[in-house]
């Protein structure tokens, strides 16, 4: 089953959306199920994960309410705070809907990332170790040198999304490059292959700036630990659904087998999620 | 100027005609001062078409208008304004709601009448809304003597079908399909002659496509047609060209298209738009041009509710 991993429905006057504002005119929109679906029908996607777009209980709340109605969506991924002490609490609260699959820690937006690395966040990555539950790191290439602490510490079952964020638009590899190959030998980290049109230049980006990129995640981290995700709506900002659905195909390195392509773009997102 | 004639209306346009959305800061911040003396600029070259709507700027562009306009006599220009659509997401095309939108558009252009009201971009409304109160409620203000021809907008170009398959209409405005990088509205014209429905082309740059100009952030187009467009625009720029100087007499020379609008808030913009136009088309420079559009040629892009987005990404 084909399955976008990476995605984000919102309601602009739901109102906790700091970061999507009018000077964004682009994203500034209600963006939902209707205006997914026939992007989905022509790419032959069935299901989708929708991740946390805003850092509220309310909004997590929010995009399960949606998946309770959808067809579409397989999984969400939502927000806790872990400096909140009912933390547990809400966190429980969700995991009583299904469709709760997986927890969003938005290391982006710290203005410190050694934050992950104390007391409250350690406890909370080892409670969610605990539970095998599946947690999204939005992180930025910058920020990888506290990711790899966080993973020496605690085992989580972890995906990195938009690979990491890396400076496609200057065309800097390293120090990604190996920060991301020694985060690749945790064999519970995954990589979402997404967010990355919106790393590059939005206007002229070519094919081939992503091919380095892709190609290293696709040798580090091997076949069945990267998954296919849009960010759609935040691609729009550089490219439409079908290019990076297309994207993705042109620059995956040759030789990949119909199976292996199967497990790019569906199975190996179901099989993190625990949705198999 | 030359002019033709606008369907069935008796009115004669000027084949270029004038954009205001432009004087609601749509594409850029504006000075108010510099956009009236663009409407000036325009009319005393011949332009007698203007058209506008409540929904650019949020009622700025009217506003703006309305104080440009106050000091013309009225039978120098014909007036097109629309209503049903008042923001990104705004829609009412209730029959209450039109009727009480022509009044408020009035009070902010500072007239007792528009030539022609349109119901702005009918794709994202309900289909029978449209039918059963849009049009009856223009139908109405014709009688009543506060329009006098009207009609719908909207970018798929299946809706132009839909409704003229249904209603008479005296006109319908159609944007970015009829352009350098798409000639898809000549696909509906031999119904719009049948039914002698007048035309009104609008964004001959397909809203600034055709620009050496760095693009807007929420233009729709994908990245592909952005990227060729803009190999034409480079392509014109080492040429000692200008892509829009071609756009626009592209647009203009086709006597099926009856007027194409184009918006600017510069008087220094709508003079080069008329002078150019005045000029005879590069022919080399169009050939070459179209073939570098090719691979993108017809395409556009997905708007309104989901049945004319399928049909846009198909």
């Amino acid at each position: 089953m084909r399955v976008d991993a990476h995605h984000h429905y919102w309601k602009i006057d739901r109102n906790d959306y700091g970061w999507i504002t009018p000077e964004i005119p682009k994203l500034y929109r209600d963006f939902l199920e209707k205006d997914l679906k026939p992007h989905l029908k022509k790419n032959k996607i069935e299901k989708t994960i929708v991740v946390q777009a805003a850092p509220t209980i309310e909004e997590t709340e929010f995009i399960l309410s949606l998946s309770n109605e959808s067809e579409t969506i397989a999984g969400v991924v939502g927000w806790i705070d872990p400096e909140n002490p009912s933390y547990k609490e809400h966190l429980r609260r969700f995991r009583e809907n299904p469709k709760l699959v997986g927890i969003r820690v938005m290391i982006q937006d710290m203005t410190d990332e050694n934050k992950i690395l104390e007391p409250s966040y350690l406890n909370a990555f080892s409670y969610f170790a605990e539970l095998d539950l599946p947690v999204d790191l939005l992180v930025r290439s910058n920020q990888l040198p506290a990711v790899l602490e966080l993973l020496k510490k605690v085992p989580i079952r972890g995906v990195i999304d938009h690979i990491a964020k890396p400076e496609i638009k200057q065309g800097n590899l390293e120090p990604w490059k190996t920060q991301m190959e020694q985060i690749a030998r945790h064999p519970n980290i995954y990589c979402k292959l997404s967010g990355m049109v919106t790393e590059a230049d939005h206007m002229i980006w070519e094919k081939e700036d992503f091919v380095a990129y892709v190609h290293h995640i696709v040798q580090v981290f091997g076949k069945n630990r990267i998954m296919f995700g849009s960010d759609w709506p935040v691609c729009l900002l550089a490219a439409s659904y079908n290019e990076v659905f297309e994207l993705l195909w042109e620059v995956l390195p040759g030789g990949i087998t119909k199976e292996e392509e199967a497990k790019i773009f569906g199975e190996n997102a179901l099989e993190f999620y625990k949705l198999k | 100027m030359k002019y033709r004639r606008l369907g069935n209306t008796g009115l004669d346009v000027s084949i270029l005609s004038f954009g205001a959305s432009s004087l609601g800061s749509v594409f850029r911040d504006i000075n108010e001062t510099e956009g009236i003396k663009t409407v000036h600029t325009a009319i005393e070259h011949g332009i007698n078409l203007i058209d506008v709507s409540p929904y650019y700027g949020l009622t700025k562009a009217e506003t703006i208008l309305g104080k440009a306009l106050a000091e013309i006599p009225r039978e120098k220009f014909i007036l097109s304004t629309k209503a049903g659509r008042y923001g990104e997401q705004e829609f009412d095309f209730s029959k209450q709601r039109i009727l009480k939108s022509v009044d408020e558009s009035l009070n902010r252009l500072q007239t007792d009448y528009v030539d022609i009201l349109l119901l702005h971009d009918i794709e994202f409304g309900s289909i029978d809304q449209i039918m059963e109160e849009g049009i009856p409620a223009l139908q109405e203000l014709k009688k009543e003597g506060k329009i006098r021809f009207f009609g719908v907008s909207g970018l798929p170009l299946p809706i132009f079908e839909r409704v003229l398959n249904q209603t008479e209409l005296d006109v319908i405005l159609s944007y970015c399909h009829y352009s350098l990088n798409d000639t898809s509205l000549l696909s509906i014209i031999p119904l719009l002659e049948k039914k002698k429905t007048g035309l009104i082309n609008a964004s001959p740059l397909s809203m600034g496509l055709l620009s050496s100009r760095p693009l807007v952030a929420w233009h729709p187009a994908d990245h592909e047609i952005r990227m060729i467009c803009k190999q034409a625009a480079d392509f014109c720029s080492k040429n000692g060209a200008d892509l829009s100087k071609l756009a626009i007499q592209f647009s203009v020379q086709n006597e099926k298209i009856t007027t194409t609008l184009v918006s600017t808030a510069s008087v220094e913009n709508i003079g080069k738009n008329i002078t150019w136009m005045e000029e005879p088309i590069d022919q080399d420079l169009l050939k070459e041009v179209l073939d570098i559009l090719k691979p993108i040629q017809n395409r556009t892009w997905p708007s309104g509710n989901l049945e004319y987005v399928e049909n846009a990404i198909k």
